[in-house]
Parts: structure tokens; sequence; C-alpha cells
């Protein structure tokens, strides 16, 4: 099964404000390639929220017990991201298939 | 970073939750609307889970501005997360969160380059004294970037 989501240009700013995660390199283009990056990345506890928002939907949060990644690669403005799940586990790859949450892992008890 | 700080805690960060900033949050990992649950005449929001992003992070920012520890921030990236929930988080609740430096070690990549690995954990708690959140991250440094 999975799932595409298209990361928009103003989204690491917008999660900027919600969360507090001003780091530079999420939303200064020139300190971010100083880093070795090609431009502002998304925050990846964004990519996570985004995550674990796509297998809440509307249901009560409280079924969320547990959830755990690792980002292998930097998400940027504009990727397209595509979540692929098999039961707990998933994996977030991006436009050019290389993945950007890897070892993803979620439990939900929705008894 | 100076990895001989490994140990470290810091003092309790507290949270207040708003409607406001739980609606903000879930429009921003693109949740269209937070779940609400109707308690008398009051209409309460509860958090999606991964609000804990917003609530430790705040704690979690003893650690980026740790002196001592020396991060220089902009070099460093999330590797790793795992949360494990426990009470739902809703609007009016006051979370307290107290963050510790658990472990951390050095090592290399394959140009030789020194990479700091930083393990810090996170406990979560609302005004019941109910754990909400244990959260488990790890941060790296680059050096020579």
């Amino acid at each position: 099964m999975s799932k595409k989501i298209k990361i928009s240009e103003y989204l690491p700013f917008f999660y900027a404000g919600a969360s507090g995660d001003f780091n530079q390199i999420h939303i200064d283009d020139k300190i971010a390639k100083k880093t070795g990056l090609k431009g502002i990345v998304l925050q990846g506890l964004c990519t996570m929220g985004i995550v674990s928002n796509y297998f809440l939907g509307d249901k009560n949060p409280k079924i969320i017990k547990k959830i755990k990644v690792r980002f292998s690669k930097p998400v940027y403005p504009n990727d397209e991201l595509n979540i692929q799940f098999k039961k707990n586990k998933f994996v977030v790859l991006n436009q050019f298939n290389e993945e950007v949450i890897s070892k993803g892992e979620i439990t939900i008890n929705e008894e | 970073m100076d990895l001989s700080v490994v140990g470290k805690k810091y003092p309790i960060f507290i949270y207040e939750v708003g409607s406001e900033k739980i609606i903000e949050y879930a429009k921003a990992t693109l949740l269209k609307n937070p779940y609400s649950i109707k308690k008398t005449k009051r209409k309460l929001l509860i958090a999606p889970p991964t609000f804990v992003a917003t609530y430790a992070f705040k704690a979690l920012r003893y650690v980026f501005d740790d002196k001592e520890l020396g991060m220089n921030v902009p070099n460093v990236m999330h590797a790793e997360q795992t949360f494990e929930f426990g009470e739902v988080v809703k609007s009016g609740d006051i979370i307290s969160t107290k963050v510790e430096l658990k472990n951390g070690f050095s090592k290399e990549n394959k140009n030789g380059d020194k990479i700091d690995f930083l393990v810090v954990i996170s406990e979560s708690k609302n005004q019941k004294k109910q754990i909400v959140c244990n959260g488990r991250w790890v941060l790296v440094e680059k050096y020579n970037v």
C-alpha cells in the first residue's frame, strides 16, 4: 500500500512557526548550503508528523501508541513523497525513489 | 560537541497546550482537522500524537542552547526518533517535560571525518502526573562540512 504527498515550498516555514523548530537549515538557504545541503530542508519531525497523521486520519489520537523512524536523507521543499507501508512497517521515498525515512514502525491499537 | 557532559539533566519545561497551537500544528503536518470531543459545553481538541514535537521540542532547546555541550546547531541533523505515547494531550493540558543526555559517541565516516552521535531522552507528563510521551532523540553533528 502507498500514499503520495507533495511537500509545499513554504512548509518548512509553516512548520517552524507551529513547532518552534527554527534551526537555520530549515529557513535560511545560504546557511543550509554552507552545511552541504542543496538548500533549506524540511524538519524531520514534520515528515514524521505527516506520516503519523496519515495513519491517524480522522480517528482518536489515542490509537497511536508508538512511532519510530530513521531519517535517511533530507526532504526538500517541492519533493514528492511516497509513504509505502506493510502492516506496521513503513518507509518514505522521494521522487528519486530514495528512502528519506527508513525502518519506520508504527503501533496502532484501535480497541 | 563535548560528549563528556553526557548524563546531564536539564530543568523541567512547562508548556500549556492551546487550541490554536494544536490547529496550527495539525495544518503544518497536513492533518485537516484535529480530533475533538465535547465536554460539557466546551469542545476540547485532542492533539495529534506527534504534537510532542511542539511541547517537547521547546524542552530540547535547553540542549541546543547548552554552551557546555557546545553543539554547532546548523551542523546538527536529526538521525532517529522514537515516541511512545501514553495519555492523549488535550487543549488546556499543562505538560511538564524533562530531558536528559542519555548517551553519546563518535564515529568516523568513510572520508575519515568525525561524526558525533548524541542520544537524548525526554519524558513528558500532564498535570495529573500521567505520562503522555517518552521520546528518544538521536542527533548527529557533522564536522568538516
